[in-house]
């Protein structure tokens, strides 16, 4: 590795976001130029890290940190492994090329300091969260990039919706986040260190003696799965993910699709395999906690899928795919075993690329066309070839045809639910991936095929109007073909192989038969679904859609779940609020205190009458007082005597 | 444990304000107003020497110490006292002491009266300051009272509203609140036949019913101090209605006394006979941390909001303190310093706002960060850092205390205490959006300079102790009480 790379990683960025407003007082160029160099360098360390984690070793890193009463202290630790760089690559990695596609897509726009000042401090939170071996120091960089969302997702504060939707997501994941300070301090308090591979050494040495606690590991797990369910959008705490498109397209890419929301299932991950290692602490132990996982993963991954196939939002539609694959990372994990941890974090790498790939091409698109609703797109291929041919590989991907990356993961986290047999897994993830062949498909051929169907005029370029969307300049389609070739050529086997060998994962794994010809069929029922529904237009969806109007609807209003939330936790809470404060705060308590304030004063207007001013009285006072000193004096020598 | 050698600190820690109060009136009498003004911050800025020249000794366990024979009959000497406990919360009172008045140069310009207003601030300060330097109970108390008479005046005459009846019930409601603590001081002279601090240890390991009931008063006198539900009605009046920078005083400082006075008496001196009254201080301490958040949540008054938080976040140091446990008692001090901190903040931003529109409702309000970034993001750092962010200040508090509470075996409460920081980021958020994001409906500028310059500097601090928290954290540590 470089030098210090694992504090440079993570400090260029973070630190050097602070000087971003000052570099874009030199001159805009120097400010986008300065935030890709920071973002940059941060790979670059990142990436040198790659060799000391090859084949799964490990390397702790510790300084002094926090004192503590009675001599003890927190170290702040970092843990340089397989994972722990991976993820610290893709968010560096990813976040320069979005940071440098951002220069024409933003080129545009105002409060571009703010912009790439919130862009370059998220990477280097980000890259903290998941270099921490210190769980405080995790949910330092869990808390950073919750802020930078809030922050980026209300960029356009001028919007009434992009300010509800920054307010909905902070709030709601900090409702995450509080379940997973709680496991982190319970964590500490029980074993006495914030230490992940601290607290896993004593897990496992009682684990060894049999006196493993299963109880309060169950509680911690449960605990933190929280704060991973409230930052990957997964039900019940999913409803601000889609609200947070209103955020630019680029933070959409890097945040809402290929980091931050990542840091949910990245939790669930590092805990089954550093704090409680499926390979010691098995399956078996934890079966609850496993079981919940799989069981939010499943619901989410397929109720996402259904909000995807009926959404108009070009970006949104990708946000319920979001919401869906990371659901399936999670199931995959849930079985607790090298396959599916080693499927998890495939599917992660690979989602990675295609999602930010996807958002990157929407925000092209948008870029042309100045609208989100896919209804007024259409026919953009002719138009805007680059963008097509990269969105066709993302869809595919997506869908997981061969030879795809998705194709090759999502084959790893199906097998591994196969092997498990657990029955309910396998079919929900079944359902959910022919539904995500088809919600690709409908979005491809909603944005690129057909004919344009808008009607508005949109660019004023110096005064004469070009009716027709254009390509988009090169400094945003580079980003683009650099991600589709990833994504395309991420899952080939030689690749799988050196991804399997650096992850250090022992188990050979084999794809069997019966998951090849699973995904065979999905491919199957999905393709053919699609090729009907939005190529050959044999089956009309519009027909459909009547069909079921009452189901769509449903669909369509997102379950009601916002609505409902909407109704107990805004207006009910504010009501109540108001309620308390009229009939009580103001109705009792108010009043009983200015009761007595009242009778303090009526008091001090009683014990006035005795301050009467003159001179004369307060002598005799005076000497009253003296008089009665004396007597008691007197009575006591007499006493004494 | 060393004791000082350098005389003079603490009595001029008291001294120099108290007594040069009447001389910056003579100043501003005989001369000009605006120099009394210069010279008040100058004498309050003093003390920050004075601080920096004891911390040696401080941080390396000391304590700095002027003694004189005083009452031998009650076993009390005219002493004072900085050690590792006092001296973090003197500091706060310096710094904020100084940063407010800095501020209200320029804010309080065009006011009557200014060299009554700042001789009545030294006063103030110098009052706080004696509370944190007694070495015994009764000197605690004269200061306690001395403190309240020019805060009283300074809201009478320069508060907004209806001054004359919120100053009178700031007033007597404190003063109920003091009644029971001296009520609580006599009776424990009374028990123990003296109320130094020394004497009070030994009463550490003892819960007699005597003892609880001393305890029980004292909590009540603390509770009124700090404002705790149901004793907070006169708070948010008082600092709503407060010009800002006597707001951040008080919500920054001034509560910090009953923070201290907690600290002191009842964890650090009469932990056990208080362990008896719990779990209602607790419970006590949950119910003002929602109440506090849900009120604030209502409020459309941009202080009001602020006041409210100070209720709540008040509850979390009650919580801190009362699950008895070492991490929570360096937690709730050092939440002391982080929240006073981020509350100077946010009510000087909230002048800020105030001065530059003499506007202060959010819903009129709206779009300032435009033509304001800097108040901006000084509100939205204080905001932050008192919900609990990472890596403010605020957060390293705030998780200090949650463990004390796991830790203690109090699980099911604390998970209720740590859910409620998303009541304090939506209240806040609501407040923030409301007040700085939005079209912009003012044309306002920034303040001037010497208000901005107090505001940042806040900024700074609160984001240096959340990153660099370690030579804080180490004084307050050793301050921890050996009992917990």
């Amino acid at each position: 590795m470089l030098p210090y790379a694992p504090w440079l990683a993570w400090l260029i960025p973070l630190v050097g976001s602070t000087f971003v407003p000052i570099a874009f007082r030199a001159s805009k160029r120097i400010g986008e130029l300065y935030s890709v160099l920071i973002a940059g360098s941060g790979s670059t360390f990142a990436v040198s890290m790659v060799t000391d984690a090859w084949g799964g070793r490990s390397l702790l890193i510790s300084a002094p940190w926090i004192p503590l009463p009675a001599g003890r202290s927190v170290e702040f630790t970092l843990l340089i492994d397989p994972l722990s760089v991976l993820m610290a690559s893709i968010a560096t990695g990813i976040g320069t090329l979005i940071l440098i596609y951002s220069i024409g897509y933003m080129a545009h726009e105002e409060g571009l300091p703010r912009y790439y000042f919130f862009m370059t401090f998220f990477i280097g939170g980000m890259a903290l969260l998941v270099l921490a071996d210190n769980l405080l120091v995790l949910y330092i960089g869990w808390e950073i990039v919750g802020l930078c969302s809030y922050a980026l997702i209300s960029f356009f504060y001028h919007k009434p919706e992009a300010r509800l939707a920054g307010i909905k997501a902070f709030v709601t994941t900090r409702v995450g986040d509080v379940l997973l300070l709680s496991s982190v301090l319970i964590t500490f308090v029980h074993f006495g260190s914030f230490s992940l591979t601290e607290v896993s050494r004593s897990i496992e040495s009682a684990a060894a003696r049999g006196t493993l606690d299963s109880g309060i590991l169950t509680l911690i797990l449960a605990l933190a799965f929280g704060g991973a369910v409230g930052k990957s959008a997964q039900i019940p705490l999913h409803v601000w993910l889609p609200d947070a498109m209103e955020g630019p397209t680029p933070v959409s890419a890097l945040i809402h699709a290929a980091t931050m929301v990542k840091a949910g299932v990245y939790l669930v991950a590092r805990y089954s395999y550093t704090l409680v290692p499926f390979e010691v602490v098995g399956r078996p132990y934890l079966s609850q906690w496993y079981d919940a996982v799989l069981i939010i993963g499943g619901l989410t991954a397929f109720l996402a899928a259904t909000m995807g196939l009926v959404m108009n939002d070009i970006k949104r539609i990708i946000a319920y795919s979001t919401m869906s694959q990371l659901a399936i990372m999670f199931t995959a994990l849930s079985v607790a075993s090298s396959v599916g941890f080693f499927g998890g974090v495939f599917h992660l790498l690979s989602h990675s690329l295609f999602k930010a790939l996807l958002f990157l091409a929407a925000g092209s698109v948008i870029h042309a066309v100045v609208t989100n609703n896919v209804d007024e797109m259409g026919g953009l291929r002719r138009y805007m070839p680059l963008t097509f041919a990269t969105s066709l590989i993302g869809v595919l991907s997506l869908s997981g045809v061969p030879p795809f990356s998705g194709f090759f993961s999502k084959d790893v986290v199906l097998e591994a639910l196969i092997s498990s047999g657990n029955l309910y897994g396998i079919l929900i993830i079944a359902a959910t991936s022919i539904l995500t062949i088809i919600y690709g498909f409908r979005w491809l051929s909603a944005v690129f095929l057909g004919e344009f169907r808008s009607k508005v005029v949109h660019h004023t370029n110096g005064g004469h109007k070009t009716s027709a969307p254009h390509e988009s300049p090169r400094v945003m389609t580079v980003p683009l073909i650099i991600l589709a070739a990833l994504a395309a050529v991420a899952g080939l086997p030689p690749i799988e192989e050196t991804f399997h060998e650096y992850m250090g994962i022992h188990d050979h794994i084999k794809v069997s038969p019966l998951t090849y010809a699973t995904t065979g069929i999905i491919l199957a029922v999905g393709l053919s679904v699609s090729y009907a529904f939005f190529i050959s237009k044999i089956v009309s969806p519009a027909a459909v859609r009547e069909r079921f109007s009452v189901l769509h609807r449903v669909v369509v209003n997102r379950y009601y779940m916002d609505h409902v939330y909407e109704m107990i936790f805004v207006r009910g809470l504010i009501g109540l609020s108001s309620v308390l404060r009229r009939y009580v705060e103001e109705g009792v308590i108010d009043r009983v205190n200015y009761a007595a304030a009242r009778w303090f004063t009526s008091l001090v207007n009683v014990l006035r009458n005795i301050q009467t001013g003159s001179s004369n009285l307060n002598v005799s006072y005076i000497a009253i007082g003296i008089i009665i000193l004396l007597v008691v004096l007197l009575l006591r020598l007499l006493g004494a005597l | 444990m060393v004791e000082s050698s350098i005389p003079g600190i603490t009595l001029a820690l008291i001294g120099i304000p108290l007594l040069m109060s009447p001389i910056a009136f003579l100043i501003g009498r005989l001369v000009s107003p605006r120099l009394s003004a210069l010279f008040a911050n100058g004498t309050v800025g003093s003390q920050l020497i004075l601080l920096a020249v004891s911390w040696p000794r401080i941080s390396s366990g000391g304590a700095v110490t002027d003694s004189f024979p005083w009452i031998p009959e009650l076993g009390l000497t005219f002493s004072f006292k900085l050690d590792q406990l006092s001296y973090p919360f003197v500091l706060v009172t310096s710094i904020i002491g100084l940063v407010a008045g800095v501020y209200s140069l320029r804010y309080m310009r065009g006011h009557q009266r200014l060299e009554v207003y700042y001789s009545l601030y030294m006063m103030f300060v110098s009052g706080i300051t004696g509370v944190f330097l007694a070495t015994n109970l009764f000197i605690f108390y004269i200061f306690w009272e001395l403190m309240l008479i020019p805060s009283y005046f300074l809201l009478l005459i320069w508060g907004t509203g209806d001054a004359r009846v919120i100053s009178f019930k700031y007033f007597a409601l404190t003063h109920v609140g003091a009644l029971s603590l001296l009520a609580g001081i006599i009776w424990l002279n009374a028990l123990l036949g003296s109320v130094s601090y020394d004497v009070l240890l030994t009463a550490s390991g003892q819960s007699r019913p005597e003892l609880v009931l001393a305890a029980g008063l004292i909590f009540i006198g603390v509770a009124v101090k700090m404002a705790v539900v149901p004793f907070h009605s006169w708070l948010p009046d008082a600092y709503a209605e407060a010009p800002s920078p006597i707001s951040a005083v008080m919500g920054g400082v001034m509560v910090n006394t009953g923070i201290y006075a907690f600290a002191r008496i009842l964890v650090g001196s009469l932990s056990d006979a208080f362990a008896v009254i719990l779990p209602i201080p607790i419970i006590l301490g949950l119910i003002a941390i929602y109440w506090g958040g849900a009120m604030a949540l209502v409020q459309t008054d941009i202080k009001r909001v602020i006041a409210y938080s100070s209720v709540s976040q008040m509850g979390y140091v009650v919580f801190g303190f009362s699950v008895l446990h070492a991490l929570g008692f360096s937690g709730a001090v050092f939440h002391a310093v982080t929240h006073g901190l981020a509350k100077a903040m946010l009510f000087l931003a909230a002048g800020s706002i105030i001065y530059s529109t003499k506007e202060r409702d959010v819903n009129r309000l709206g779009g300032l960060t435009r033509s304001m970034p800097i108040t901006s993001i000084t509100f939205l750092v204080g905001a932050l850092s008192i919900a609990g962010t990472p890596p403010l200040a605020g957060f390293f508090s705030e998780w200090l205390m949650f463990s004390g509470g796991f830790a203690s075996g109090y699980t099911l409460y604390t998970i209720v205490a740590v859910a409620a920081t998303a009541l304090t980021l939506s209240y806040f958020l609501r407040a923030f959006t409301r007040a700085f994001l939005g079209s912009q409906r003012l044309s306002v500028s920034e303040p001037p300079v010497e208000m901005t310059v107090s505001t940042v500097t806040l900024v700074l601090l609160v984001i240096l102790i959340g990153v660099l928290n370690s030579p804080v954290l180490s004084v307050i540590n050793g301050a921890v009480p050996p009992n917990l």
